[in-house]
Parts: C-alpha cells; sequence; structure tokens
C-alpha cells in the first residue's frame, strides 16, 4: 500500500528518513514533479492520531523548505502505477501551481462570535436578528482583517463555516511575522473572537 | 479579541483538522479512526473527510449526504 504525502516541485529540498509508522519516505519524480511516500507491505486496519501526526510532522518537514501540495491523509494507494498515473494526469496544473505559489503560504483566521445567539428565550425575529447582526459582525472583522493586511496579501479567501468565518491570506514566506504583527493590532468588536494560525500550505489557493 | 495560533502553538486540533480536510484526495479505501476527529467514511474509494468538508462539497439542492463527485479530485462520494 502506498500512502502519499505530498508533491513538490524545488529540486532543492530533502526528505526526511522516515514517516508514518517510521516507514521509509521514498520519492517519485514524474513529470518535473517530486511525490514523497512511504509504502506498507499490508494495509493497516486503521490509520490513529499518532499516525496523523508522523503525516503531519513529515510534510512539515518538506513544506518548511519549500512549496508543497499535501496530500488528506489518510490517501492511499494500492500501487505505484496509479501514484505516477496520477502526477501524469496533474503535472500541468500542479507545476504551474508550485511555481506560482513557490515562495508563498497560507495564514488561515478563524473569525467566530463570542456568544452564539440564544434561540431558547428569543422570538423567531429576535433570534434572526441577533444572527444577522453576528454575521455582519464576523464579515465586518474580516475585512478590517483583510485591509489591515493590505499588501501583504497576494490574495484572500474567505467562507462560512460551522463556527463562523474562516479567512485564508496568501502571503510571501518571509512576512509570516509582519502579518501576524498586523493582525495582532487589530481591534476588532468585542463580540468576535478572532485566532490566527499558519503558515500552511497554499491548498486553498490551488485550483 | 485576537488570538495567536501561530507555529509555537499550533494546537492539536488545528493540525489533526488540516491534515484530514486539506489537500489532494486521490483513490483510497481505508476506514480510519482518529481520536477525537469527527471523521466520516464515504464509500469504497475514499472520501474520508471531516463532517465540514462533506456538507461543503454536497451541491446546494442536497438534503443529505446523497451521492456525487467530487470533480476537483474524481473521487467518487457514496
Amino acid at each position: 500500500m502506498i500512502l502519499p504525502y505530498c508533491i513538490a516541485a524545488d529540486l532543492n529540498i530533502s526528505a526526511p528518513a522516515t514517516g508514518v509508522r517510521d516507514r521509509p519516505v521514498q520519492e517519485l519524480n514524474q513529470e518535473g514533479l517530486r511525490c514523497f511516500y512511504s509504502v506498507f507491505e499490508s494495509q493497516p486496519e486503521s490509520f490513529n492520531q499518532k499516525d496523523a501526526l508522523q503525516f503531519h510532522s513529515t510534510v512539515e518537514s518538506l513544506f518548511r523548505q519549500s512549496a508543497v501540495i499535501p496530500f488528506r491523509f489518510p490517501t492511499t494507494l494500492e500501487l505505484l502505477e496509479e501514484l505516477r498515473q496520477f502526477l501524469e494526469e496533474k503535472s500541468e496544473p500542479y507545476r504551474a501551481a508550485l511555481e506560482r505559489l513557490r515562495t508563498a503560504v497560507q495564514m488561515e483566521l478563524r473569525i467566530k462570535l463570542r456568544n452564539e445567539p440564544d434561540s431558547s428565550k428569543a422570538s423567531g425575529t429576535q433570534y434572526m436578528q441577533a444572527r444577522l447582526a453576528g454575521k455582519r459582525a464576523l464579515e465586518s472583522a474580516a475585512a478590517a482583517a483583510q485591509k489591515t493586511a493590505g499588501e501583504l496579501c497576494l490574495d484572500w479567501h474567505q467562507r462560512e463555516a460551522a463556527d463562523g468565518l474562516r479567512c485564508y491570506a496568501l502571503i510571501e514566506r518571509e512576512r509570516i511575522s509582519d502579518f501576524l504583527s498586523r493582525i495582532e493590532s487589530l481591534a476588532v468588536a468585542d463580540e468576535v473572537v478572532m485566532f490566527a494560525g499558519g503558515p500552511w500550505p497554499a491548498t486553498e489557493f490551488i485550483e | 479579541m485576537m488570538r495567536r495560533g501561530a507555529n509555537d502553538e499550533v494546537s492539536l486540533l488545528d493540525i489533526l483538522d488540516h491534515v484530514v480536510n486539506s489537500g489532494v484526495v486521490i483513490q483510497g479505501s481505508l476506514v480510519i479512526s482518529l481520536a477525537g476527529v469527527d471523521l466520516i467514511y464515504l464509500g469504497l474509494n475514499v472520501v474520508l473527510t471531516a463532517v465540514e468538508t462533506a456538507l461543503k462539497q454536497l451541491p446546494p439542492q442536497s438534503s443529505g449526504l446523497a451521492a456525487g463527485i467530487n470533480k476537483s479530485t474524481g473521487s467518487k462520494r457514496a
């Protein structure tokens, strides 16, 4: 069984010796792409949290060196040939994405309301009005964050999530601390809480 | 209020959320159990994803976890 970690294009990066369950990290070169993976002699009955963290550690080790496109854990394949075929099919868009994102990383903001509207005591209208006000507060905070980040943002995506709003900022790798400093200095409304995280591989900016 | 969850403070949940929610999916065939993470296993050809991702990928007219194709990956969802 093949467990792929990520795809890179940079020839200068090197993979850690071992990955999930201490299996050796191997490399497949195809169409100008480098795909890192481990081989398992038999398919594990299930992966666990430790495996997920080792997977993350392996991808992170490569991402620290250059842009990567990670696989979602635990994507698995029976044969190396399937991976080869996949890379062949995706070589053009992935090469273009890795070139475009070569020096960029993804920073994330999770914006949520400190207190969700209480549906038990309010009328339907009051509840919906409270929800609308909450939605506007989240969007206002996101707009303020984007404005504060300013020219640091090469691109910006945002979408609603179950717990609020998630924003994704594409920034240059060397500007991470600048971005965080700016976001930390941002004053948001009392009813809103904002969490910043990253850097992560720029998966939100890959088609 | 702004809180930082940067490199040195990345929470376990953030990491697990990313490894199972972000990135490329191709064919797979595995059931997974990750303690503390709400996961769904769908079909024989992976899609293993968190609830949020599954809902996000549903077509607007769907009322439940109906069959569909994840166009970005070609993975089949049962």
